[in-house]
């Protein structure tokens, strides 16, 4: 039995690692790709020599493999580089903007976690009714509607309009407000939709008749049964939504002006800041693997089928 | 599920719910002791430019910074509201001791913040900064001084290799660094706490978030009025517009044509400057199609640039004729009036095909201005292909000498003097390098040598005619206006055509 599981382990590592190195060889192509950055860090006026004296200062004179090989290794060695833009290390600007963001995404997810569940189980229990249909609705609308769009609205009325709230930036919980509220929108939909979809199932299963016919109350049967055999693709997919949501709040961020690390992103490639892009992507990667093997292993400890 | 099982999954979900509540909450209350360190107040000035600055280092840094950088630091020589330079900055005068060497006089008694003396040694120092780190913004104006000096702690003694009239306009350009703290923390350490001699002191920085300055009450100048002031910064113009009319801020710059009409709706103080910005459209005359000079001048014959300005930037923008022209409200000796019905005669129904290339969403409206540029020269018979890049891949092109036909890119000078757009654009061995010409080369050089701006000026008036109106090389556009708003009650904040600024006024009524 161990042994089976040593074994599953390793292949998840196995297959972690590969995701993993993809992810950071895509990040060097692309930046390759996207052209030499001397113009835009000396400016149009700089001489010939002054571009190539850069280049060889950011190695850009060296071989791909060469510069390849180097990434590499600065990966496995924590050194990230230091932004062509800001001229501070990728590591410290990343960490600098990484509670602002998670700040966001934790709370943009509970908001998500706290409406989208309800209603989801509301429309399960509820099949085929008005409260169903409206649930479903609302789950599509919250899917459908441009993140850009409603921050813009949201500024509009609760900041411009009402004065309850700031327009953007960070500094106090107030300024959180907003910006999660417009975050958890798309995840909230995906965990109603998603919790109606597996209560639906778990509500057919017989032990669920048992339950009702062993007259326990239907708070009890809709939560405690119903619910709790119905969370782990829920649970899972509110991991993942989250780590989804740590690489994918550009558009949020840019609209508050929130300074996480998809503010950052936008910054580096707006200036060609390749070393900033790799290391956010290199770290996103990392975020993203980790949490899917987080997941694995909850789905491991909750479900005894699959050990 | 077992109950313990369950147990174990109700607990798990809930210690991650309180873990991210709880770090929210801590985060959120270390942010707000920071936002009263930063908020407002009756001293305090709050202000959300467009951009972070990339750095505040003003070696390394590019000119987009200095709106910050420039309350903390100052640049050797200060200009007047006529762009010139003036001696009542750090350097107090100049004189021209022989046509390649210049003496420059440096203001007695001033120290920097952190105590270091702000003497000759100190602006010596930074020239030599300028002109010799390989990362130098400025690098390439320099290359020309070949001997920097200090005989004593007042004077310095720059020696050119040839003449140039124009030395201490460059001099409006660069800012004095404190030579022993430079070189102590180098520019990553320099940019996250810089130290000048100017009006305020750099208190801080909340990574991503706002910088804020205080007044520096040993300034040697005029003290500021205000205490404090607080930079942050949003990308989104319609966020700016907001933080403004919530009362976040107090004054939010660089408002696009859209912002403007709704911060006059919304009774919000709005300013308009002309600036020295210039969109320009470029032809390139060494490859086809605009080596036939006829082609090239039906070309700068068939745009309306009031049109564009009118019809795109409903008169938020400035139509200008000019090349050389560099400060605001200045004109061109002589301009090329557009003419449709000549620049269709002058391609005579041949089929010219044009690629426009431009900087996608680099300046306001640029794409509207590419589309309408095409417009007109379909309308004189040309065919039109659009080429959107961008910016760095297109000032890579242009380096590169990759493109053909018409690019529109913006002069932006540091400094207001003729030979900024003249070594930049006109000669061959320049940026765009699109109107090879030894004549033009020859005149350049020539206009450096002169006395002075005024003696030069006749020969750029003959460069500007040469390289608009004869040769069509360059098809001038308009000219930038930078708009800002304020509360109500704000007043004394002055803006610079060359995208500086001025907070020391500034009072909150």
């Amino acid at each position: 039995m161990s042994r089976v599981l040593v074994r599953k382990g390793l292949r998840h590592l196995g297959a972690a690692l590969i995701t993993l190195w993809l992810a950071v060889t895509m990040a060097f192509a692309l930046g390759r790709l996207s052209g030499d950055p001397t113009s835009n860090i000396l400016g149009p006026m700089a001489t010939p020599e002054q571009r190539d004296a850069l280049q060889a200062q950011l190695g850009l004179d060296q071989s791909l493999v060469v510069q390849y090989l180097d990434y590499l290794k600065g990966i496995v060695t924590l050194d990230f580089g230091t932004s062509l833009q800001f001229y501070q290390p990728n590591l410290d600007m990343i960490l600098d903007r990484l509670p602002f963001t998670l700040q966001l995404v934790g709370a943009g997810m509970a908001i998500a976690v706290a409406i989208g569940v309800p209603l989801g189980v509301l429309a399960a229990t509820r099949e085929g009714t008005w409260w169903d249909r409206t649930a479903s609705a609302l789950a599509l609308l919250g899917q459908s509607v441009p993140v850009f769009w409603l921050g813009m609205m949201l500024i509009l009325l609760f900041a411009v309009r009402l004065g309850w709230l700031p327009a953007g930036q960070s500094g106090s919980w107030q300024h959180l407000v907003l910006p999660a509220v417009t975050m958890s929108l798309y995840p909230m939909a995906h965990v109603a939709r998603l919790t109606r979809a597996s209560m639906s199932e778990v509500l057919r299963e017989p032990y669920i008749d048992s339950a009702r016919a062993r007259g326990l109350r239907v708070r009890s049967v809709v939560w405690r049964h119903g619910f709790g055999n119905a969370s782990a693709p829920v649970l899972t997919i509110v991991v993942l939504q989250a780590g989804a949501l740590l690489s994918g709040a550009v558009a949020v961020e840019y609209v508050y002006s929130w300074p996480g690390l998809g503010q950052l992103a936008l910054q580096a490639i707006q200036f060609r800041d390749f070393p900033l892009v790799q290391a956010i992507v290199v770290f996103g990667a990392i975020t993203f693997v980790v949490l899917n093997q987080l997941v694995d292993m909850l789905h491991v400890a909750i479900d005894p089928r699959l050990r | 599920m077992t109950n313990t099982r369950r147990l174990a999954l109700r607990r798990g979900v809930a210690s991650a719910a309180a873990a991210v509540l709880a770090s929210t909450l801590i985060a959120c209350g270390s942010s707000d002791d920071d936002s009263r360190r930063g908020g407002g107040g009756s001293g305090t000035v709050r202000v959300v430019l467009q951009a972070q600055p990339a750095t505040l280092d003003p070696i390394v840094g590019p000119r987009s910074g200095q709106m910050v950088w420039a309350t903390v630091l100052e640049p050797l020589v200060t200009t007047d509201e006529d762009l010139e330079p003036s001696e009542d900055g750090l350097i107090t005068g100049w004189e021209r001791t022989d046509d390649t060497t210049w003496t420059f006089t440096v203001r007695e008694g001033v120290s920097f913040s952190n105590g270091e003396p702000a003497d000759a040694a100190a602006v010596v120092n930074t020239l030599e900064l300028t002109r010799d780190s390989d990362a130098s913004i400025l690098k390439s104006y320099w290359a020309n001084a070949v001997d920097i000096s200090a005989p004593d702690a007042t004077t310095v003694v720059v020696k050119t290799e040839t003449p140039q009239y124009d030395l201490p306009n460059l001099l409006g350009t660069v800012y004095l660094v404190p030579p022993k703290y430079y070189d102590e923390k180098g520019p990553e350490g320099f940019a996250a706490a810089p130290v000048g001699t100017g009006p305020y002191v750099f208190q801080g920085q909340n990574a991503g978030r706002d910088m804020t300055v205080v007044r520096n009450d040993d300034y040697w100048g005029e003290k500021a009025e205000n205490e404090k002031i607080v930079f942050s910064w949003s990308t989104e113009a319609g966020q700016r517009l907001a933080l403004l009319q919530s009362d976040a801020v107090d004054i939010a710059m660089d408002l696009p044509p859209t912002q403007q009409d709704e911060a006059e709706s919304a009774d919000l103080e709005l300013v308009t400057e002309e600036t020295a910005m210039k969109i320009i459209a470029f032809l390139q005359t060494d490859k086809a199609p605009f080596d036939d000079p006829d082609v090239a001048r039906a070309a700068a014959l068939a745009v309306d640039r009031d049109q564009i300005v009118s019809g795109i930037f409903d008169g938020k923008a400035v139509a200008d004729a000019g090349l050389l022209n560099v400060k605001p409200g200045e004109e061109p000796a002589e301009q090329l009036e557009p003419d449709p019905a000549e620049a269709k005669s002058l391609l005579g129904g041949a089929k010219v095909e044009v690629p426009i290339t431009y900087p996608a969403g680099q300046y306001t409206n640029i794409e509207e201005v590419a589309q309408a540029v095409g417009g007109m020269l379909e309308e004189a018979g040309f065919t039109v292909k659009y080429n959107p890049l961008d910016y760095g891949t297109l000032t890579t092109q242009v380096i590169g000498r990759e493109l053909n036909g018409l690019y529109i890119f913006a002069g932006v000078p540091n400094v207001a003097v003729p030979d900024f757009f003249a070594s930049g654009f006109m000669k061959t061995a320049s940026i765009t390098g699109n109107c090879p010409d030894p004549q033009i080369d020859a005149k350049v050089a020539e206009a450096l040598e002169q006395a002075d701006g005024e003696a030069a000026q006749p020969i750029y008036d003959e460069l500007n005619t040469l390289g608009v109106v004869e040769k069509t090389c360059y098809v001038p556009l308009y000219r930038q206006v930078f708009a800002y708003a304020t509360q109500p009650g704000v007043s004394g904040f002055e803006f610079g055509p060359l995208n500086t600024g001025d907070f020391t006024g500034v009072t909150i009524g």
